[in-house]
């Protein structure tokens, strides 16, 4: 006897005018490197500023989800080399997020929203293989980015791929996000795994990067059955990282989750606390539009 | 007017000239501090802006658009800076001339200059010793006359110590009064620029012209240099017991004597305890190597710096770092990620952000007390190439200008006689945050006294 159980992370780019930390244009381009500037470029010297606007429109999905408004909340560097990372750490809210909590009601289920936060977009690598390159296009880089994640709430790919299309349609209809999958403004990472009733607690695996329902259900699907055969044949589920492979239909193993690794978060020093009253709340979740006065970045200064 | 302004700009030129092939002040001039361009910057700036015709050299951790930002590292030599560090705005607004970028430690870490991938720069009063870090070459540009004035960064004592060692005035101005945007962060959150000058009004010039708010950088205070308090009744002096008994060079010992004796004439003096002292080196490192760990990242070789080809991103990654950056800049970022691995190291670094808490809670409360204190600006005075080999040792050069970078206080270097072999002494009076006009008072009043 098993129990599959089914956890979401989605990452939604918000629909700002401009970058999270800096005033370059949000708008896709594909052209490579149109908006880029000192600041998300990452130049020595240049600090982030934070765009208002992403809080206004975070605040309203986080209402709209039922969640828990955090009056103060926190920015943190989590610390990674990659190509992609022009800083090569992310600002994200790890310690204090801005969201907490919330549900989003399925037919018969109720799925739980754990928390969500504000953290900029990575750049966009461009592989050449017949030249052994590898291309950067920062215009992704520093976008504004509400990651939603979910409580392991689904116990089946459907009830998934039920709640993602709700909650792609409310960013939409909310004006929250574009939603657009195929520029990769809404995708979302999948955590699987499987409880048996008895025996041993088996490893979680993430399945990154997916931008299509069809394969999000198709992914766990596959996970599923590969799992349980695994733990029927006496083996272990390893924790780990795979990716969707879609022209084979299978999951292919990225990195090792023992391996983790080690972010080391860090406060952000260059950004203060963000102080938003119970006021701002209501009048960002009633909708309003955006009275440019009035969004002067809050932060206090210690 | 004119005349004495060219005049004044020439013997800067010729001295530069002269003296820059000894002293490596200054690493980097381009076609746009050449001097045949200055008469045509005279003829088409205002007269009377108040830094009208007076030459700066910034350090090379400073954003100035179309020079090198090195930071006076290998792995960035090449990089030329498309945009105008805030700081650099207002130089140039204010009708400041631009001579160059000067000589430092690697990404501002050290306290010798002889962590300059450029080769250290020389203290001018001795060839054989060094000028002090990490602003050292901002220190000997102006010490030496290469130009007016000079500004430098202050992230433990970069300003103060080598202002000392050079016999120079150097101000740290309270965190939050000067913005950071365009000042390549070693540890943002105690990261200040500042000025360094021959004597006090010059150097509070400056700072006069570079303060005030900027909405780019988040921790820059909502107060322009005009809107500063001033206290005009000053009336008692602190020294500090923990800072007043470490061992000193005899010279620095007598010079700080001997001030305390003159101030005692005008000044109340009252000694104090900050009783969490003996925390402060030791957390300051920490805080300063986990900030440095995340904020040199970026010299990956990607994007931003040189590399070292290679077919794989993690050995370009590996082999760009370790090839191009120095031995202290890899000890501190080693150090630093530790200090944040959640394998342990992580309460080193909870420790020390509350070990600073303390200290800034205590310093706070000296100054109910207090209006200054005083203290010599280190310990020694400048020391010979390779004479401190051991890190803990250079670093110990910071231990009275520390305290007061982990508060976010305002501090002054005043130059205060000299030692047998010739060598500058310093001596650094600590404010309360955002008193630097009176600070700048009282500055004036030492530095008369060392005239005695």
């Amino acid at each position: 006897m098993f129990k599959l159980c089914v956890g979401l992370e989605i990452h939604m780019q918000l629909l700002c005018q401009s970058k999270l930390f800096c005033s370059c244009s949000a708008s896709f381009s594909s052209a490579p490197n149109r908006h880029i500037c000192p600041i998300c470029l990452a130049y020595p010297g240049a600090m982030p500023s934070l765009n208002h606007q992403a809080v206004v429109l975070a605040v309203r999905m986080g209402s709209a989800l039922r969640a828990q408004i955090c009056n103060t909340s926190a920015f943190d560097r989590k610390c990674y080399f990659y190509p992609d990372m022009p800083k090569a750490y992310q600002i994200t809210q790890y310690r204090h997020p801005l969201i907490q909590g919330g549900y989003l009601d399925l037919d018969h289920t109720r799925i739980r929203i754990r928390e969500a936060h504000l953290e900029e977009d990575s750049a966009r690598t461009i592989h050449y293989p017949d030249k052994g390159e590898i291309g950067l296009d920062f215009n992704r880089a520093g976008l504004a980015l509400l990651e939603i994640v979910t409580e392991a709430d689904f116990c089946d790919a459907s009830q998934a791929s039920d709640f993602l299309k709700k909650l792609h349609r409310m960013a939409i209809d909310l004006g929250v996000s574009k939603g657009k999958m195929e520029e990769g403004s809404f995708r979302f990472d999948v955590n699987i795994s499987i409880i048996p009733l008895t025996g041993k607690t088996q490893g979680r695996v993430e399945i990154k990067n997916l931008n299509s329902f069809r394969l999000l259900e198709k992914a766990i699907n596959y996970e599923k059955i590969r799992q349980m055969e695994l733990i029927e044949n006496g083996g272990m589920v390893a924790s780990e990282t795979r990716s969707f492979d879609a022209s084979l239909g299978i999951t292919v193993p990225l990195r090792k989750k023992d391996s983790i690794n080690d972010y080391r978060f860090l406060p952000e020093p260059d950004l203060g606390t963000l102080h938003i009253s119970n006021d701002e709340i209501e009048a960002y979740s009633r909708n309003e539009a955006l009275k440019d006065s009035c969004l002067e970045q809050s932060s206090n200064i210690i | 007017m004119l005349q004495v302004i060219l005049e004044s700009y020439q013997t800067h030129e010729d001295q530069l000239h002269r003296q820059n092939c000894k002293l490596n002040a200054f690493i980097s001039r381009t076609s746009l501090s050449e001097s045949s361009l200055y008469p045509s910057y005279l003829s088409t700036t205002n007269p009377s802006l108040p830094l009208y015709g007076i030459s700066v050299g910034v350090k090379d951790n400073i954003a100035v658009k179309g020079f090198p930002l090195s930071n006076g590292s290998r792995i960035m030599k090449d990089f030329v800076c498309p945009y105008d560090a805030f700081v650099i705005q207002k130089l140039r607004s204010a009708g400041a001339w631009i001579m160059g970028k000067t000589n430092m430690d690697e990404f501002a870490m050290g306290s010798s200059n002889e962590f300059s991938a450029f080769g250290p720069a020389i203290n001018p009063h001795h060839p054989s010793y060094v000028p002090g870090g990490s602003s050292g070459g901002s220190a000997v540009a102006v010490a030496s006359g290469m130009c007016s004035m000079a500004l430098g960064s202050d992230t433990g004592g970069s300003i103060r110590q080598p202002a000392s060692f050079c016999g120079v005035v150097g101000i740290r101005p309270s965190y939050g009064l000067v913005s950071r945007y365009g000042l390549s962060a070693f540890c943002s959150s105690l990261d200040q620029i500042g000025p360094l000058a021959k004597d006090v009004d010059s150097a509070f010039k400056l700072l006069s012209i570079i303060a005030g708010h900027d909405p780019r950088d988040n921790s820059s205070f909502h107060l322009e240099y005009e809107q500063l308090p001033e206290n005009s009744n000053v009336t008692t002096f602190g020294i500090i017991k923990e800072l007043d008994q470490i061992p000193m060079k005899d010279d620095v010992r007598n010079a700080y004597e001997f001030l305390k004796q003159q101030l005692s004439k005008e000044f109340q003096l009252k000694e104090l305890s900050l009783s969490h002292f003996k925390y402060a080196l030791p957390a300051y490192h920490v805080i300063c190597d986990a900030e440095a760990s995340s904020n040199l990242a970026r010299y990956a070789g990607t994007h931003l710096g040189d590399r070292v080809n290679s077919t794989h991103y993690q050995s370009m990654l590996k082999q760009s770092r370790s090839l191009l950056l120095g031995t202290e800049v890899k000890r501190r970022i080693i150090l630093g990620a530790y200090f944040l691995s959640s394998q342990g190291g992580q309460d080193f670094y909870h420790h020390a952000i509350n070990a600073q808490k303390h200290i800034r809670i205590e310093m706070e409360r000296i100054f109910e007390k207090v209006s200054f204190v005083l203290s010599p600006t280190t310990p020694d005075t400048a020391f010979r190439f390779g004479g401190k080999k051991d890190p803990v040792a250079m670093y110990y050069s910071d231990i009275c200008t520390i305290p007061s970078s982990l508060a976010g206080l305002p501090s002054i270097s005043i130059p205060f006689g000299k030692s047998r072999e010739g060598l500058p002494l310093g001596m650094q009076i600590i404010g309360a945050r955002f008193s630097e006009k009176t600070l700048h008072r009282l500055a004036k009043k030492i530095e008369e006294l060392s005239l005695v």
